[in-house]
């Protein structure tokens, strides 16, 4: 599977540099569509309704692309996928392109969903928890994966990991909470672990990582350095970003029509339309910031990725911190004219 | 035995009759055993004894084969292909392995330590990797349950080869059979048992293999139904995807069975030139 594999003829179009691309939807339909693999950062509920939205409605189509969008999985991330050619573009959370870059790979981040990370740690209401001051000598549930998250988050806060009896509990566990043998569990999605902790009868308060010391712009889009080094290539991800842009205008209309919509195209099975509104109408909030209204959607917020790589330096993830500065570019931002929010 | 057996043999019973008879002496104890314990799931979740957040009720999960009979149709069927295909791959390759290993004893000792490296590595392990080479879908799943599948055939079937009897090898010998000959008329009958052996093995292997490979790279299937499920807590359909992937196992389990018991005769050690 090639890179952003384009016919000849499209390849000599687009030799000409950017110029040529941005007036291109009527030459483009005429020719052969750039393909591109996106995989994508969840499964397709949504959360990913941008891609989704936009493939079903024709408007990559529209811009001259053929995209494939690969749901994520549990075992293979989407920066094993990209750096393997396996995808063309990867939307992810930046820790772990930043991990992947910290191993040698070199990456290119262009745009960003979330403009603060919708991951907290989440607390039984009744056990009185708001702040992580309160959280020595209360019992933790840390899901597996997130263990170095949890050291991290007890350090940046002043803490120390062995200041709370810590439970290890798997990736999909909040029986563990419910039953009420742990006062807190982290990681959580603002969206998701929490509703289904209150539709079980149990109240919680959200402490979000944002606020204390580990914000992330989740949902990165990322592709290799030398694709985005191509002037072409770089073309297809404006024709791209503005076919998505398009599809999260409608959006923005009306989240829950929105989260209606994904429910009802059965991308996947077992998805329940209230939680989608319940993640739709969250998710629009964590969408927006200052930048987004006066730059535009997915806009890249350079301190936000400078925390998120002093974070993981912090956490032994990286031997030092990565220069994220040299791996943002907002020229593709720029040149899509995303929406404002 | 004779002693169970003689109350039946006083009644002086109908041939067919005592075949139903005899077909619902073997089917009730299992059924009989299943019904108590959805009794027994009913009983400790109606009361709350195990709480809903943990176990579903037996009603919750039936609703969920009632009213999403498509969904589990559908991901099941995808898993059974995965797993047979993968099952019928493995013991193919297993059996030819084992063939050649018999002729050819320089074989056995290159190929022996890789597969037995091959047995000790986790799939969860390698199934990304194949992901990630072979692309997501059907093939790397079909894949990693072959690599599962195989081992244990090649294994019992080494041992079931040369299980023939001596004598037999003897007189094919004298008959100046080749070594075609002597592997279809004395050593595959003779390894028969012990290939039925590994087939019900591999049978229950195919499935988990094929479910713990859709939570790592696949976008369908029962495992991946599971996982959805329970990322977004709903546990009657996480339940569901378990069932319906244990009653497929159960199935393809009692298919080979009902083959071995077919094949009774060349099954039955030391009667295969009988």
């Amino acid at each position: 599977m090639s890179l952003f594999r384009i016919a000849p003829t499209r390849r000599l179009v687009l030799g000409g540099g950017a110029a040529l691309a941005l007036p291109a939807l009527h030459r483009v339909s005429a020719q052969a569509p750039a393909r591109l693999t996106v995989a994508l950062g969840y499964a397709p509920n949504v959360e990913m309704f941008g891609p989704l939205f936009a493939s079903r409605n024709n408007f990559f189509a529209a811009e001259g692309l053929q995209v494939t969008t690969v749901p994520a999985s549990t075992g293979v991330d989407q920066v094993q996928m990209v750096a393997a050619g396996r995808a063309d573009i990867g939307i992810v959370g930046p820790e772990q392109i930043l991990a992947g870059a910290g191993r040698g790979e070199k990456f290119k981040i262009f745009a960003a969903q979330y403009q603060r990370t919708p991951v907290c740690m989440t607390a039984r209401r009744d056990s009185g928890l708001t702040t992580p001051a309160q959280l020595p000598g209360r019992p933790i549930a840390v899901k597996i994966p997130a263990q170095t998250f949890f050291e991290l988050f007890m350090r940046k806060n002043g803490l120390r990991p062995d200041q709370v009896t810590v439970t290890p509990i798997g990736r999909t566990d909040v029986a563990t909470i419910i039953a009420g043998r742990v006062h807190a569990m982290i990681t959580t999605f603002a969206f998701n672990e929490p509703r289904s902790i209150e539709m079980a009868g149990v109240p919680v308060n959200l402490m979000p990582l944002a606020q204390y010391g580990m914000n992330a712009q989740t949902n990165s889009y990322f592709v290799q350095e030398r694709a985005f080094a191509d002037p072409a290539k770089r073309d297809i991800l404006v024709r791209y970003l503005r076919a998505e842009s398009k599809a999260w205008e409608e959006y923005f209309k009306d989240p829950a029509a929105a989260a209606r919509w994904i429910v009802n195209q059965r991308f996947i099975d077992g998805l329940d339309v209230d939680q989608q509104i319940h993640l739709a109408i969250g998710q629009a909030d964590h969408m927006r910031s200052p930048l987004t209204a006066s730059r535009g959607l997915m806009w890249l917020d350079p301190d936000i990725f400078k925390e998120t790589a002093t974070n993981l330096q912090l956490s032994g993830i990286t031997s030092s911190v990565i220069d994220t500065d040299a791996m943002l570019s907002t020229e593709i931002l720029e040149r899509a004219g995303m929406m404002k929010v | 035995m004779s002693l169970a057996l003689a109350p039946a043999r006083s009644l002086a019973l109908p041939a067919g009759l005592r075949h139903v008879a005899q077909g619902v002496a073997n089917v009730a104890p299992p059924a009989l055993a299943i019904a108590a314990m959805i009794l027994l799931w009913g009983v400790l979740t109606g009361t709350g004894i195990i709480p809903h957040y943990l176990l579903p009720t037996p009603g919750a999960v039936l609703g969920e084969f009632i009213h999403n009979t498509e969904v589990l149709w559908r991901h099941g069927k995808l898993t059974a292909t995965e797993a047979l295909l993968g099952f019928a791959i493995g013991n193919t390759v297993g059996v030819a392995a084992a063939v050649l290993m018999g002729w050819f004893p320089a074989f056995k000792r290159c190929v022996l330590p890789l597969a037995l490296v091959t047995r000790g590595m986790p799939m969860v392990a390698i199934t990304p990797i194949l992901v990630i080479l072979l692309d997501r879908g059907l093939v790397p799943i079909v894949t990693v349950v072959s690599i599962a599948v195989y081992f244990p055939t090649l294994i019992t079937m080494v041992r079931g080869l040369e299980s023939a009897a001596v004598e037999y090898a003897e007189l094919l010998h004298s008959l100046s059979a080749d070594r075609w000959q002597r592997l279809l008329i004395v050593d595959f009958p003779s390894a028969l048992p012990y290939l039925f052996t590994s087939l019900k093995i591999g049978a229950s292997i195919a499935f988990i293999v094929a479910i713990t490979g859709e939570w790592v790279g696949a976008s369908a299937g029962l495992g991946y139904l599971v996982v959805v499920s329970g990322e977004y807590f709903k546990l009657a359909m996480l339940w569901a995807g378990i069932i319906t992937a244990s009653g497929l196992t159960l199935a393809t389990v009692g298919l080979v069975m009902l083959v071995e018991r077919l094949l009774a005769r060349w099954t039955s050690r030391g009667e295969g030139m009988a």
